[in-house]
């Protein structure tokens, strides 16, 4: 190990610590956190009737990972802003990137704590019998679904942050992009069925909801793909990003970035194609209607 | 005026703004059940633009300047006045997709752009340069994410999502109501530059330091005061 990665390294736990406790002291990520702790007691106490709390994700997807985009974007600028006051000595952009990247911890931790309780109101409030899950999936998979739907969500949103603040650190990109995703994800949800196949391209997509049949529009339904397969691919878009935000840093070795990225590239493509073509071929309608059919 | 707006107006940011205004109400016109998350995102675009709109990044020299910060503030008017207009074609155009409660939904925009203009007009006046580029990336996510999980729904129906009285029309409209009187107030009280508050209050409570004695300013001008 030189002396200069020995430095970085040395860097790098302190500064890591300081960005968690940057992360933890923005006001955006607390007024998220009381939302969703909010949102977590209704679920542990009386969730919906129907589906528990089997389609709650979208709770830290949106106040967690979705502000997330924010405040990630907001911390990247503030370090910038530090490193260039610093002056020459500053830490590398590499080092500081990458302490940003650590701070993910606090929203994942956030996200995890959520999926904690979620699953324990699933067990205290059971769905019913015409909501998910049922026939040929168990509760792994719905506990899969919340997985990508809520956890994924709470450490993708600050990483897109990430490659936003660094890439396009303009103030007002990162809202924007925040508003921008929301419809693009719920066109993905799948707002059509002509999409649903391709949908696992996407992030934080549904595996199963009252997505409806002919003649009763509230009916239960599992979607085609993977959802264990589709963390993995998540996953992978993660360590994406950051090997993309690390690219922006003109003194790293960017060859060695470009061939990971392109690796990681690949991993996820492989990822995504068989998230497609894993899980169910074709949408499961939930035999039994949905109580608004039947009424 | 007119050139001050030409100069001060970041006309870029609010045509972005009010096309994605419209894109987004677009969305909600032709899946309200789907997409209606978006006309709380739409709500926190006009708030957030109308609130980038007042920013002042040279506060320093023009709280100096003889203009005061109403004559600025109407100054930056017709910016947002097109966001207001491009607001209400949005939602004229949306028409019954809006589940019966078009005035409803125009009144939660008007009332978020009155509501942002107060908020960055009382923080211009306490000193602070860009407090709406700051209001703008709070408010545009978290609306957008108020909307799509309608938190407290039974008793604080912000979005109200779906026709009829269940799903809380007419509690929203009473707290929008008195979110814009409230608004309206501070932003009048704002602009008329509060010269009935105490001196020391008002540096105390904006936390800007307070001003000695007039006999000890050494013909220092306050450049947040009124003198």
């Amino acid at each position: 190990m030189n002396t200069v990665t020995a430095t970085q390294n040395s860097t790098l736990g302190p500064l890591a610590r300081q960005e968690i406790r940057n992360y933890l002291r923005s006001r955006l990520f607390w007024v998220g956190a009381a939302l969703l702790a909010l949102m977590s007691y209704v679920g542990l106490t009386g969730p919906d009737d129907r589906f528990s709390t089997v389609g709650d994700g979208l709770v830290p997807a949106a106040v967690i990972g979705l502000l997330g985009i924010i405040v990630m974007a907001g911390m990247t600028r503030n370090s910038d802003r530090a490193a260039a006051a610093a002056g020459a000595v500053a830490v590398p952009q590499r080092t500081r990137t990458l302490a940003l990247a650590s701070a993910v911890v606090v929203p994942a931790t956030a996200g995890l704590l959520w999926f904690a309780t979620a699953i324990v109101g699933y067990h205290l409030h059971p769905p019913a019998a015409d909501a998910i899950p049922f026939g040929p999936v168990g509760d792994g998979f719905v506990y899969a679904g919340m997985f990508v739907e809520g956890v994924m969500a709470c450490i993708g949103g600050p990483v897109l942050g990430l490659v936003i603040g660094r890439w396009l650190p303009g103030r007002g990109v990162a809202p924007v992009v925040a508003v921008v995703l929301v419809p693009v994800t719920i066109v993905m949800q799948p707002l059509f069925e002509s999409v649903e196949q391709w949908r696992v391209f996407w992030v934080w997509v549904h595996f199963y909801g009252p997505v409806g049949v002919d003649g009763d529009a509230d009916r239960a339904a599992i979607l085609t793909g993977s959802p264990y397969l589709h963390i993995a691919y998540l996953a992978a878009l993660c360590v994406l990003g950051v090997l993309v935000a690390l690219h922006r840093d003109p003194e790293s070795d960017r060859s060695r970035l470009r061939t990971a990225i392109l690796g990681v590239v690949a991993v996820a493509a492989v990822l995504a194609v068989l998230s497609m073509l894993g899980g169910e071929d074709e949408r499961v309608p939930n035999p039994i209607p949905s109580s608004s059919a039947t009424s | 005026m007119i050139r001050h707006a030409a100069r001060a107006v970041p006309w870029t940011r609010v045509v972005v703004a009010a096309v994605l205004v419209l894109a987004l109400m677009e969305l909600v016109r032709r899946w309200p059940w789907s997409m209606w998350p978006l006309e709380g995102a739409a709500v926190g675009v006009l708030a957030g633009a109308a609130a980038w709109c007042l920013d002042e990044p040279s506060a320093a020299v023009v709280d100096a300047a003889p203009r005061g910060l109403a004559w600025r503030t109407v100054a930056r008017g017709p910016a947002v006045l097109l966001l207001l207009a491009v607001w209400g074609t949005a939602v004229w155009w949306a028409g019954d997709s809006l589940f019966g409660q078009r005035w409803d939904v125009g009144l939660h925009g008007v009332v978020a752009v009155a509501a942002a203009m107060a908020w960055t007009s009382w923080r211009r006046a306490a000193g602070a340069a860009r407090p709406g580029s700051i209001l703008a990336v709070g408010v545009l996510p978290l609306a957008t994410a108020w909307a799509l999980v309608r938190p407290l729904e039974g008793t604080l129906p912000v979005f109200p999502y779906g026709p009829g009285a269940g799903a809380g029309w007419e509690t929203s409209r009473a707290g929008w109501l008195v979110v814009g009187i409230g608004a309206v107030v501070l932003l009048v009280a704002t602009l008329a530059d509060g010269r009935w508050w105490p001196v020391s209050r008002r540096a105390a409570t904006w936390g800007v330091p307070p001003l000695p004695p007039t006999g000890d300013r050494g013909g220092q001008r306050s450049p947040i005061l009124p003198q």
